[in-house]
């Protein structure tokens, strides 16, 4: 792990090895599926600076369901932007499995992207010209790669999309259009999955099938995903909630309730 | 106020899609200047050298045009016999008298060197020494005797010749040596080299011994020149007229006119079709512009703007942009004429140093045509726009409300039908003259084209798919992508693509015609002509009938035939007509006679095409009166022929020619011979060679160089008008080059996402330049179909003897689809980079 961590930060110059002892409640035996450390993020300059990320550390372990929380500017989707190779870090470093996102050239980004991350939108997931399915083998399609037909077949059966493969997204509900968006984020079997607010734009029905289909990738298909979100009633699906606010991680649940996230957040002050 | 506010505010939001729009606008507008600066320059150009030509001239007395032709200062007239300068003379109230004598001629120098000019001729003049003459004498002194002569200081200079040199000097009526005894100089001649003789030996050289051209009357202190006319005219023969100076000055600027009027038509033709292809350009943009602003129109529709409001300031903004293009524009049309003026004197052209005239009614022109071309163009766009309901502010991906396809599609039909109807009509149906029938055509192809836009809707979607299938296939989902994007406005792209069509199809259709005038050219020489060398004329006048003498007299030479081209009235109308040597024509020419014979032309016969024959309801043996320049003569049709090989359709014989024509138009324009049997082709050739070497303005060509020749010529024509049609290409590119960046600015969302799930920038870049040569390919072969029917339907309605063989430029076709190609990947160079260096984070949370 640790030597992991140091081969792959060699590039950088302050690849602060000692701070991966220092990391949240990860036993030894549980793979981290992404992470950061000390993850500084600074927009504008002189007056205007904005200190978006201040040292966050962090790690997401594999076959988990995260939810990342907080206030509107505490910093939490600039953390996964950097995190999903989307945005790049000020100081600090993230990774994704055992690769330094940091170091990586736009090229190597964007493979990054395509073929190890998932990506799940709050709205306008979907390229208006393709149809559903070719929208969710875009990723493989982008790579030239083949998809795997079985998983493949197991992710369309499991969003309940079987006869609606051929439509365009105008010809598709808002909950569908995202059904084929989560569809599309598990695909290429990703490393990890990114939601950013992934229900915001959706009705309370439709919400609870994307989030339901979300808990089932992760606890039937092994999947991991990390989402941003600010209803308590989302994240109570995760494993885990992570709260952000000023750029730093300020509390942290597990196996949390939308009670319990609610309070919390009453005590950050949300 | 807050509307005109507000159409500011929109504009200099929008600059630089302003700019580009501007650019469509201003190119038009540029050309149209260019064509009316260009002929107002070569007009007063000419109307100075005319009137400094008859600076001194107050009356000119010379032979009635028996013709009566169009052309009165190019017209061949009889000579007028010296006595009546004596006569003149006497006539009071004038003050000086002096014959006018002007020739073809070509000089050998003291080495035996034939004299060349770049093209221009080498005209002799009979001298006259008076201090305000129109030539100088810059060195020596002037001709005083029969054997002497001035030479033109330039070609002095390029051949080393010196005073007192002897050259031979050879012109329609004799050859002869003179010494040279002096320099003389016109000034700008345009590449033409001016010699000076003593007024007898001139009248030898133009074969006018005793006569004059005409005569140039100066009129005494105190009367002016009407008053002199009048005088004169009364003294004066039947058969010949006075004309004062300024009548004379006018008449010589209107045989100028003829061809500037042509060369400024030719240029608006192309000024209109960059505008027609410009306006294509803006109301695209204006739809899609709008259509990107719908929200915005909304919210003003919301907060209570009145349609008429918005309409007006959508309509505000297109003429605001007309009038600062048609600005602009007007400046650029002033550097087009000076770039093509320098361009013409560059070629020897000799475009005289005159500054360039930029008239009133230029302005005016120039502004009508750039603001009015905007609005119109604008004015649906505008209308739609004030169609935006309050709504439209709270949805997403709104539009504007589109004319339904299936209207549109039927009023292109009818458009199309009118258009082509009114073509083909042009084409096949008796017009009265020239004009009417290019008028109806033109506007024939103005609606087929406007038409083929309307429909073109339809086909959009299933081309542009057809067209991406190959991207599809090699580059699979980018591909797919582009195919998908090229599709999904039918009606911006179609209007983007016909954009292209219009120039395109112009392109197919003259290489339609080119390459089948060269199939017909190749299928006449192979069977309509029988020489074996061609001479030609390369001076545009012709040259002495001596060199068919010599060739004649070579024992390596069989049949000689020499054409000279005049012209006479039959009917009451005017025909050109050639003469040729009265026997062996046939041995020349397969004219493939129908009736009488081409082997023999009596002095009194004439042979006629059958169609030009049937026209007029003469048949073989019939009578006819022609008037030539020197007099009616009855003539007897003595041969009808159906192949009009030669370029006419009335043939005489050269004795004919030589009693009904002056003696100093006695000049051959081409000819052709074949080589006695038996004779070596070398040796054949090395005897001819000897022959024409000593006549410089005379090409000499085999068949295959002829043809070569002949081809390359309507290649030249071919390429002129490609040159021409450039700009609208580039336009038209341009276009496509505006609609993508505004479809990449209108998708930034969408490309954002397809980033972020990890298509590479070169992926992105690929997909942006495969739309672009979708859309220009689709552009180019709407054009291609176009062209050709275009480019058939002319072929088709061309007489045999101009057209016989349609041959359909397959290749060139298949060039011209790759050049679109080609300039789909230029078009889309710009847009690609723009997609492909979006920054993906903004993209994805751009609103």
């Amino acid at each position: 792990m640790q030597n992991d961590a140091q081969h792959h930060a060699g590039a950088t110059a302050e690849a602060p090895s000692v701070s991966q002892m220092a990391m949240p409640p990860a036993p030894a035996t549980v793979e981290l599926a992404a992470r950061t450390d000390r993850a500084v993020k600074v927009y504008g300059t002189g007056e205007t600076q904005v200190l978006a990320l201040n040292e966050v550390t962090v790690g997401f372990e594999r076959g988990r369901f995260n939810a990342i929380m907080g206030p509107s500017g505490s910093g939490k989707s600039t953390l996964m932007h950097c995190m999903a190779g989307l945005d790049r870090l000020t100081a600090g470093a993230t990774f994704i499995g055992d690769v330094e996102v940091s170091g990586l050239s736009e090229k190597q980004l964007t493979e990054l992207r395509r073929d190890r991350v998932g990506f799940i939108f709050q709205a306008f997931n979907l390229i208006p010209t393709l149809n559903a399915i070719e929208n969710i083998t875009l990723p493989m399609d982008l790579a030239g790669r083949d998809p795997d037909k079985a998983w493949l077949d197991s992710v369309i059966t499991a969003v309940g999309l079987g006869n609606r493969l051929k439509h365009r997204p105008k010809e598709l509900s808002g909950g569908q259009q995202q059904r084929v968006a989560v569809a599309r984020a598990l695909a290429s079997r990703p490393e990890i999955i990114f939601a950013d607010e992934p229900t915001g734009n959706l009705d309370s029905r439709s919400s609870g099938e994307i989030l339901a289909f979300m808990r089932h990738a992760v606890s039937d298909l092994g999947q991991t995903i990390v989402m941003v979100t600010h209803d308590p009633n989302a994240a109570s699906h995760a494993d885990r909630v992570v709260f952000l606010g000023d750029g730093r991680i300020v509390h942290e649940l597990h196996a949390p309730t939308a009670e319990t996230i609610l309070t919390a957040m009453r005590a950050i002050g949300d | 106020m807050i509307i005109g506010k507000l159409t500011l505010r929109s504009l200099r939001a929008r600059w630089i899609r302003f700019g580009l729009t501007s650019l469509a606008v201003i190119a038009g507008v540029g050309a149209v200047t260019a064509s009316f600066v260009l002929s107002d320059t070569l007009r007063k150009t000419f109307d100075a050298v005319a009137t400094n030509a008859t600076e001194n001239l107050d009356v000119l007395v010379r032979a009635v045009d028996t013709l009566e032709s169009d052309d009165a200062a190019g017209a061949a007239r009889a000579p007028v016999p010296e006595g009546l300068l004596d006569e003149l003379a006497a006539v009071d109230g004038v003050g000086r008298a002096e014959g006018n004598i002007q020739f073809l001629a070509s000089i050998t120098t003291p080495d035996g060197e034939a004299v060349r000019t770049t093209g221009a001729p080498i005209l002799g003049f009979g001298w006259v020494d008076r201090p305000d003459s129109v030539f100088e004498i810059t060195e020596g002194r002037g001709p005083t005797a029969p054997d002497e002569m001035a030479l033109d200081e330039n070609a002095a200079k390029t051949y080393d010749i010196a005073i007192g040199d002897t050259v031979t000097v050879r012109a329609v009526g004799q050859e002869g040596r003179f010494t040279v005894v002096g320099l003389d100089s016109f000034g700008e001649g345009g590449g033409a080299l001016f010699l000076l003789f003593e007024m007898s030996a001139a009248q030898q050289l133009a074969n006018l011994p005793g006569q004059y051209q005409a005569v140039s009357l100066e009129a005494a202190e105190g009367v002016n020149e009407v008053e002199l006319r009048d005088r004169v005219a009364a003294a004066l023969p039947e058969g010949f007229e006075a004309i004062t100076g300024s009548q004379f000055s006018q008449e010589f600027s209107e045989s100028f006119g003829q061809i500037i009027d042509i060369i400024r038509t030719v240029l608006l033709v192309f000024a209109f079709v960059i505008l027609f292809v410009a306006g294509f350009i803006i109301n695209v943009v204006f739809n899609t512009t709008l259509g990107q602003r719908v929200r915005e129109l909304g919210l003003l529709r919301a907060i209570g703007a009145r349609n008429g409001q918005i309409t007006r300031s959508v309509l505000a903004e297109s003429l605001l942009i007309g009038l600062i293009a048609s600005v602009i524009g007007t400046f650029m049309g002033i550097v087009f004429a000076w770039l093509l003026k320098a361009l013409i004197t560059s070629q020897g052209g000799g475009f005289p140093d005159t500054p360039l005239v930029l008239s009133g009614g230029t302005w005016i022109v120039a502004f009508v045509v750039g603001i009015g071309v905007t609005t119109l163009v604008s004015l649906v766009p505008a209308w739609r726009a004030g169609r935006v309901t309050p709504v439209a502010a709270m949805r997403d991906g709104g539009s504007l409300v589109g004319d339904s396809i299936k209207a549109r599609t039927i009023t292109g039909a009818v458009l199309a039908a009118i258009g082509l109807a009114a073509f083909l009509f042009a084409l096949f149906a008796d017009f009265d003259g020239t004009a009417p029938r290019l008028t109806t055509m033109g506007v024939g192809a103005l609606l087929l084209f406007l038409g083929a836009t309307a429909v073109s809707p339809v086909v959009a979607k299933p081309v542009a798919s057809a067209l991406s299938a190959p991207f599809v296939a090699i580059y699979g989902v980018t591909g797919k992508l582009a195919q998908g994007n090229a599709a999904r406005n039918p009606r911006r792209t179609a209007t983007t693509a016909s954009a292209l069509m219009v120039g395109v199809a112009l392109v197919a259709m003259v290489g339609v015609l080119g390459s089948s005038f060269k199939a017909t050219f190749s299928e006449q020489l192979k069977t309509g002509i029988a020489a074996d060398y061609f001479v030609t004329a390369e001076n545009f006048v012709g040259f002495t009938p001596e060199l068919a003498t010599q060739l004649d007299a070579l024992p390596e030479t069989d049949q000689v035939t020499t054409f000279r081209q005049g012209s006479v009235k039959i009917e009451g109308q005017t025909k050109s007509v050639q003469a040729a040597q009265p026997t062996g024509l046939d041995k020349v020419v397969n004219l493939d006679v129908r009736a009488g014979t081409a082997a023999e032309i009596p002095p009194d016969g004439i042979l006629v095409q059958d169609q030009a024959a049937e026209d007029l309801g003469l048949t073989i043996g019939s009578p006819l009166t022609a008037t030539f320049p020197l007099g009616e003569r009855e003539l007897q049709v003595t041969g009808l022929f159906h192949t009009a090989v030669t370029g006419s359709n009335w043939i005489i014989s050269q004795e004919l020619f030589e009693e009904a024509f002056p003696p100093d138009v006695q000049l051959d324009a081409f000819g052709g011979f074949t080589l006695a049997q038996g004779v070596d082709r070398a040796a054949g050739e090395a005897a001819v060679k000897q022959v024409t070497d000593g006549y410089p303005d005379v090409k000499l060509e085999d068949r295959a160089e002829f043809q070569e020749n002949q081809e390359k010529q309507i290649d030249q024509t071919a390429v002129i008008i490609y040159a021409l049609l450039l700009i609208a290409l580039v336009i038209a590119v341009l276009g496509i080059f505006i609609t993508l960046m505004l479809a990449v600015y209108e998708r930034t969302r969408e490309l954002g996402l397809l980033r972020a799930v990890g298509q590479q920038r070169r992926q992105t870049r690929r997909m942006i330049r495969i739309e672009s040569i979708v859309v220009s390919l689709f552009g180019a072969v709407l054009g291609v179909v176009l062209g050709l029917v275009f480019g058939l339907a002319i072929a088709a309605a061309l007489p045999a003897s101009v057209m016989s063989v349609i041959a359909v430029p397959y290749g060139q076709l298949v060039i011209i689809l790759v050049l679109a190609a080609i300039a789909g990947v230029v078009a889309g160079f710009i847009p690609a980079f723009q997609a492909s260096k979006l920054n993906v984070l903004d993209a994805i949370s751009y609103e």
